[in-house]
């Protein structure tokens, strides 16, 4: 028996039986990558404009500092339950007669700042209402000064009679209020803010009659304004000094550079306030500031507008749906009124700006049509053109990319050998390093330690660079540097640009480049795995 | 006539398919029961050393690989086989002159025709072609594992003179794995510097099974297979025989994936428009879109493949009072072999129960070899066969071609007659 079960085993071990996997070193070479790479690609294509004489030039433009005014915000949501209770002696109600109620006042707390009349984009009304009357009821509820095409809002209901001892019969209703037209002085044409609700009960024909106590709870009407979206709104602003806290813009296209030192020829900045509220702005620029997050370096803009009053006009308003035409101011900040080449000089990645704005520093003088298109809000942008002629000392363009690979995907090589090589009509040399990063960013070892990229040489008599330099450059990527690359999370690509010492400015034209291609010859190992 | 007892081993490239024990008449009463497993693996080039190196896993350097290059168009074959196999006598057909027999295989067969600059290409990389540009031949190759149940008869028909035994079967026949590909021609170009690469593919055929499994027993596809032989012997010693074996279909299930190639592809590295952009699926675009552009068709469907049939005719000379055989035989499996192959072998009992046998053969898939076994027949109706057909890859850095080695255990047993 045992010979047998012998047997069995040494048949199912063949069956089962498979070669053990083998595997082969190889030489190979082939091309990684290739690419173009341009000051438009490196700082992003809009971002760079091209003058007639083939100069590159950098623009900037961002919205330096948007206003919003909290009038708007006070007025999106409003919500009013109100109960309903008899506060006069025990009295019969009989079927058929009206109780006059008073109007509910719907209050928007809108601060510094008197509305009387608003259109309306969009926007919700929910009304709720139950009663604790036990006789079938009849209900008439509108809000008579807001309306579409001279309709006010409003609804008539009934609502069945109230078994004590269960919860109050209700009754809902939604409108929505695009298209309305609210008039916010009220029922007397002489407020602002408000709007008022009407409501007319009665018990139904049929009912037996009513006795009421004195304090005995009639109705609850639950009414809410949810999601206001007014296309505009009409009133009287009242003086007041904005509180704006300092504001900073990012500036993405500057964000990837950075340099020891660097020096333009020339920039010119426009300041634009552009005013489409409804009412006269009082503007004093306090700082406006370049800022390089990275070292936390700061130059503040010199020039006359800075602690200055500036006073911007009410924007023009011709009523109904149109929009107003804002009142633009422009200011230009140059090299010549300021020191704005040292303000660029500093790379910012972002712009800080400090401002006090006063709105109707002069009180209500346009008899209530001030206005206000939630739209297009006041702000203040910023335009800069800066040509691309410049000296510079260590620019460089950095950029973090996520390491995506594998160890899979590169366990097979053993060693490799990389060349980059290309040509480059760029007018300063280029200096390249890799860093590979851990998970936290830090440097683990660098991949291309300083190689160097020639400049392309000018034409003395232009200046321009026309002929294409060629370079080739090898790097060494032994084992050891592969085994770095399994702990890698994120590469950090550095390029910085030196130009040449002692010369004038570098004028950045638009048909330099830099071709490059990379090319590996690596040892890789091959498995022969089915 | 006495038949001789070690003539089994004689056949073992082919004793584990259909053919009876027919040499054992003094045991007719008994049935026999058997284990037989042999790997086999032969290059044009390839050397024993290095097949039995890769076998168990070795990792190659470039100076190995540099050492088996093949300077003409290349062959390689392998084999792996284990069967089971039940004999027994069979009382329904002939009264007792029949024998019946049911047996298990499972075989791992593969074979590659492959251009020199090919083979080169992948064992050495494409660096050490730089510059050049290879014309590469047509070349074939496939990777095959299914398992086989058979039933076969087998009978001895006596004359005056001399004895024909016949024995034929049906299998039927579950595949598990298939791989196979087709190239009707390219070339492969690298730049002097590494600047670019150009592959040029003449209609590459790409075949495979049910990708998502190839375990043993893996329902990938069913056939059916034939195996049958017809030996001559006669009293004065001479015996001419001819079989035939794995003649059959395989049918892949619509699992199967065929996919066609036809393109010249250039390649000069991933094309980044902008550098400050790099992203993940920029790559991953590229090299879908080559993927496409190379593929012509990609389709599942079922397909069928030919089983790796193998004739052979052989005439032996009985000699010493039938205690030796000298035998001559062709072998041609067109699947696994660019030419026949020719062998000539001797086999001996000797005293006691040992018995011993040589060959020599050539063609096939490597240009010349030697066989050797050993058995032994250990009593109690136990026997043990040992053999390998790649006696000269024993030697290290001879000039062997292939790798194999196989034995077979036998137990006679006793079985009532139907």
């Amino acid at each position: 028996m045992k010979k047998h079960i012998l047997f069995l085993g040494i048949l199912v071990g063949l069956l089962a039986c498979n070669p053990s996997e083998t595997d082969w070193d190889v030489e190979a070479l082939a091309p990684i990558m290739h690419s173009r790479m341009t000051l438009q690609n490196l700082v992003g294509d809009s971002s760079v404009a091209v003058d007639p004489d083939g100069q590159l030039v950098l623009e900037i433009q961002g919205n330096a500092l948007p206003i919003n005014l909290d009038t708007l915000s006070a007025f999106r949501t409003l919500a009013v339950n109100d109960t309903f209770y008899w506060d006069y002696p025990a009295i019969t109600i009989y079927p058929g007669i009206d109780m006059q109620l008073p109007p509910i006042y719907m209050n928007f707390m809108v601060p510094n700042a008197e509305m009387v009349e608003a259109l309306m984009e969009g926007g919700r009304i929910d009304v709720a209402v139950s009663s604790s009357i036990p006789r079938k009821m009849n209900f008439k509820y509108s809000i008579p000064m807001a309306r579409l095409n001279g309709q006010a809002i409003g609804f008539s209901g009934s609502l069945a009679a109230w078994v004590p001892g269960q919860n109050p019969v209700a009754l809902s209703r939604s409108f929505d209020l695009a298209g309305h037209r609210l008039d916010l002085r009220g029922l007397d044409l002489k407020g602002s803010n408000r709007l008022e609700i009407l409501v007319l009960p009665s018990i139904a024909a049929g009912e037996a009659p009513l006795n009421v106590q004195q304090g005995q709870a009639l109705f609850t009407i639950a009414t809410q304004f949810k999601d206001m979206d007014p296309l505009w709104l009409r009133g009287a602003f009242l003086p007041q000094e904005l509180s704006i806290p300092a504001s900073l813009t990012r500036i993405p296209e500057l964000s990837k550079l950075s340099a020891d030192a660097v020096q333009f020829e020339q920039a010119r900045v426009v300041l634009r306030l552009e005013n489409t509220l409804g009412a006269e702005l009082k503007v004093r620029p306090r700082r406006f500031w370049a800022e390089r997050s990275e070292s936390g370096l700061q130059v503040d803009l010199q020039h006359d507008i800075i602690n200055k009053n500036l006073w911007i006009d009410r924007a023009v308003w011709t009523g109904g749906g149109a929009a107003p035409t804002p009142k633009t101011y422009t200011y230009e900040i140059n090299n010549q009124n300021s020191n704005i080449l040292d303000f660029l000089s500093a790379l910012p990645d972002e712009i800080g700006v400090e401002v006090d704005v006063s709105i109707n520093p002069l009180g209500n003088t346009a008899g209530f049509m001030d206005f206000i298109y939630p739209d297009a809000l006041p702000k203040f942008s910023i335009d800069a053109r800066l040509p691309m002629k410049f000296s510079a000392q260590n620019l460089a363009f950095t950029d973090t990319v996520a390491w995506t690979l594998k160890e899979s995907d590169y366990k097979a090589l053993n060693n490799a050998t990389l060349w980059l090589k290309g040509e480059t009509l760029f007018p300063f040399e280029t200096r390249l390093l890799i860093e590979l990063l851990d998970a936290n960013r830090q440097v683990l070892d660098t991949l291309i330690q300083n190689l160097i990229v020639p400049a392309g040489q000018p034409n003395p008599n232009t200046g321009i660079v026309e002929q294409a330099v060629a370079f080739n450059q090898s790097i060494e990527v032994s084992e050891a540097k592969l085994g770095v690359l399994k702990q890698t999370a994120f590469v950090k690509l550095k390029a910085f640009l030196n130009t040449p010492p002692g010369t004038n400015l570098v004028s950045m034209k638009s048909h330099y480049y830099m071709d490059f291609r990379l090319v590996a010859r690596a040892g890789v190992n091959i498995g022969f795995n089915r | 006539m006495n038949p001789i007892p070690f003539l089994f081993p004689l056949f073992g490239w082919f004793g584990n398919q259909a053919r009876p024990d027919f040499f054992h008449d003094r045991y007719s009463s008994q049935g026999q029961i058997s284990l037989h497993s042999e790997g086999n693996f032969e290059s044009s080039h390839l050397n024993g050393w290095f097949v039995s190196q890769a076998l168990i896993g070795k990792s190659f350097s470039q100076a190995d690989m540099l050492s088996v290059q093949a300077d003409q168009q290349g062959y390689a074959s392998g084999r792996w086989e284990t069967a089971f196999r039940y004999w027994g006598l069979d009382s329904a057909f002939g009264g007792g002159q029949w024998r019946h027999s049911l047996g298990f295989s499972n075989s791992w067969i593969g074979y590659a025709s492959y251009d020199a600059d090919l083979f080169g290409l992948i064992s050495r990389g494409n660096a050490p072609y730089a510059g050049q540009t290879l014309d590469l031949n047509a070349g074939s190759g496939f990777l095959t594992n299914y398992q086989t149940i058979d039933f076969s008869l087998a009978r001895a028909f006596s004359r005056t003179n001399s004895t024909w035994f016949l024995s034929f079967g049906l299998g039927f026949v579950n595949g598990s794995f298939f791989r196979d590909a087709q190239m009707q021609g390219g070339s492969f170009f690298t730049h002097p510097e590494g600047d670019e690469l150009r592959l040029g593919m003449d209609r590459v055929q790409l075949r495979a099974s049910d990708p998502s499994g190839s375990a043993f027993l893996y329902p990938a596809g069913l056939g059916f297979s034939f195996r049958g032989s017809l030996e001559y012997q006669h009293k004065n010693g001479h015996v001419v025989s001819f079989s035939v074996q794995d003649a059959g279909l395989m049918f892949w299930n619509r699992q199967a994936q065929a996919i066609e190639l036809d393109s010249e592809l250039v390649w000069s590295g991933f094309a980044v428009p902008n550098i400050a952009e790099v992203g993940e699926t920029l790559f991953q675009e590229q090299l879908d879109s080559i993927g496409s552009n190379l593929i012509v068709s990609d389709v599942r469907r079922s397909f069928e493949s030919v089983l790796p049939v193998g004739i052979r005719l052989g005439y032996g000379r009985r000699l010493f009072q039938n205690k030796a055989l000298l035998q001559a035989q062709v072998h041609y499996a067109p699947h696994l072999m660019p030419i026949p192959e020719v062998e000539l072998a001797f086999y001996y009992l000797g005293k006691g129960r040992l018995n011993a046998g040589i060959s020599a053969s050539g063609g096939g898939v490597c240009l010349w070899k030697v066989g050797l076994n050993v058995g032994v027949d250990a009593g109690r109706g136990w026997a043990f066969q040992f053999f390998t057909r790649n006696a000269e890859s024993i030697w290290p850095n001879a000039a062997g071609r292939g790798l194999s080695a196989g034995f077979q255990v036998s137990k006679r047993i006793l079985i009532p007659k139907l």
